[in-house]
């Protein structure tokens, strides 16, 4: 299930900079496993996932301002990391970005050794996800997220028939890709 | 169970400990979000602001030219096709960066990758535009201008050869337009040996075009 939080992360035009900063830390707190996923997701190399996910921050903190909570904090933020790694891979990221990058706000070097663990399944996803296209990558995410197919809808901008037909063709291609090649070892 | 739910559970497991490894410097953010807010909007008001001045001095410069050399036609129309050159280009490119900084990132990925994929396009399109016309545009046109307008020089008459000099770079400008084009498609990726040399070959043969084409298409069969 999406996680809905308090409406006291949300910016307030009229609170200072300071105080919309502090609300941002907050919420970047509650948020960076959803950072690093994403990241995890469409970037391989951790250097540049690194970077990846300083990108996200930056226009998360863009985007920030803007956000007038008509959709769930965690909704909103799937979205702008989904937006930011979708153009990253197709190297739009540095048109949008108009400055130098932020310092190092969300350190993910830990997280690369307990998440990107050599496993038997996460070889799989790697392999399975290697081989899809940018939106396809994003429905296998939020689908690993829990989330059910209205939810992925909503977050995507589709329908939820769409959905579980795309979801569908993952599971065969998935099951195409271990009949072929066999399991992974470990 | 299928083979996704398991990599699913694997996933929420593995998942468990995010929350200790990925760690937030609380401290450094507020200081860089409070300081680096500020300084962004400098940069980028002072990166803008030097491009307009050097675009309004290109266009008060051609504009003086013009009212001064209204119907001597051998000074006029090069300095009119510098003037609309410069115009065109300067409000595509503006539009554009105005239309880059309105996407807001915190809509749906279909809809804000249709609108990054429309805005490559546009400059897809701009770039090849620039990069064909520029190359006559910026060459004897401006050349013969500067001359008249900062010496006082009529390139015409320095030397008897000058006119035919001048013609022939005009007829071989223009002839580069397909030249380019076609040796673009067909030897393009053999010379191109630099991300720069890349970026200005894909522009001219249209590749970027096909590749913002694609992007548009395959938003669309995924909704």
């Amino acid at each position: 299930m999406i996680e809905v939080l308090s409406s006291d992360v949300v910016a307030d035009d009229r609170a200072d900079d300071a105080k919309v900063a502090a609300r941002f830390a907050s919420l970047l707190e509650q948020q960076k496993r959803t950072l690093y996923k994403v990241a995890y997701i469409y970037c391989r190399d951790p250097e540049e996932r690194q970077d990846l996910i300083q990108e996200m921050v930056f226009q998360l903190w863009r985007a920030f301002r803007r956000f007038g909570g008509r959709s769930g904090v965690a909704t909103w933020t799937y979205r702008v990391a989904l937006n930011v790694a979708i153009s990253w891979r197709r190297r739009d990221g540095r048109r949008i970005r108009d400055t130098a990058p932020l310092e190092i706000v969300l350190n993910v070097a830990e997280a690369d050794q307990a998440f990107d663990a050599d496993s038997e399944k996460s070889q799989v996803l790697r392999a399975l996800i290697d081989g899809l296209d940018e939106f396809s990558r994003s429905l296998v995410l939020l689908y690993l997220e829990g989330l059910d197919h209205a939810e992925i809808a909503g977050i995507l901008g589709t329908s939820a028939s769409n959905v579980g037909t795309r979801l569908g063709r993952i599971r065969h291609k998935l099951k195409a890709q271990i009949d072929q090649q066999g399991r992974p070892q470990t | 169970m299928t083979e996704l739910e398991d990599i699913r559970a694997d996933w929420a497991m593995r998942d468990q400990s995010l929350a200790a490894a990925v760690r937030v410097q609380t401290n450094l953010l507020r200081e860089t979000l409070t300081e680096q807010r500020l300084e962004r909007v400098r940069r980028y008001g002072a990166m803008r602001g030097v491009d307009l001045v050097v675009w309004i001095a290109f266009l008060a410069a051609f504009g003086i030219f013009l009212a001064g050399h209204f119907g001597e036609w051998k000074f006029f129309i090069p300095a009119a096709a510098l003037q609309v050159w410069t115009i065109v280009n300067g409000v595509v490119t503006i539009r554009e960066r105005e239309a880059l900084q309105a996407v807001n990132f915190g809509l749906p990925p279909t809809d804000v990758q249709r609108q990054l994929a429309r805005l490559r396009l546009e400059r897809a399109r701009t770039l090849q535009w620039a990069l064909l016309t520029g190359q006559i545009v910026w060459w004897i046109p401006l050349a013969i201008v500067t001359f008249k307008g900062l010496f006082g020089v009529d390139l015409y008459t320095v030397s008897a050869f000058m006119p035919k000099f001048m013609a022939i770079n005009l007829g071989l400008g223009l002839a580069f337009i397909p030249v380019a084009l076609l040796a673009g498609r067909f030897v393009g990726p053999l010379i191109a040996d630099t991300p720069f040399s890349h970026g200005v070959i894909d522009a001219i043969t249209g590749r970027d075009l096909a590749e913002a084409r694609a992007i548009a298409e395959r938003i669309n069969s995924f909704q």
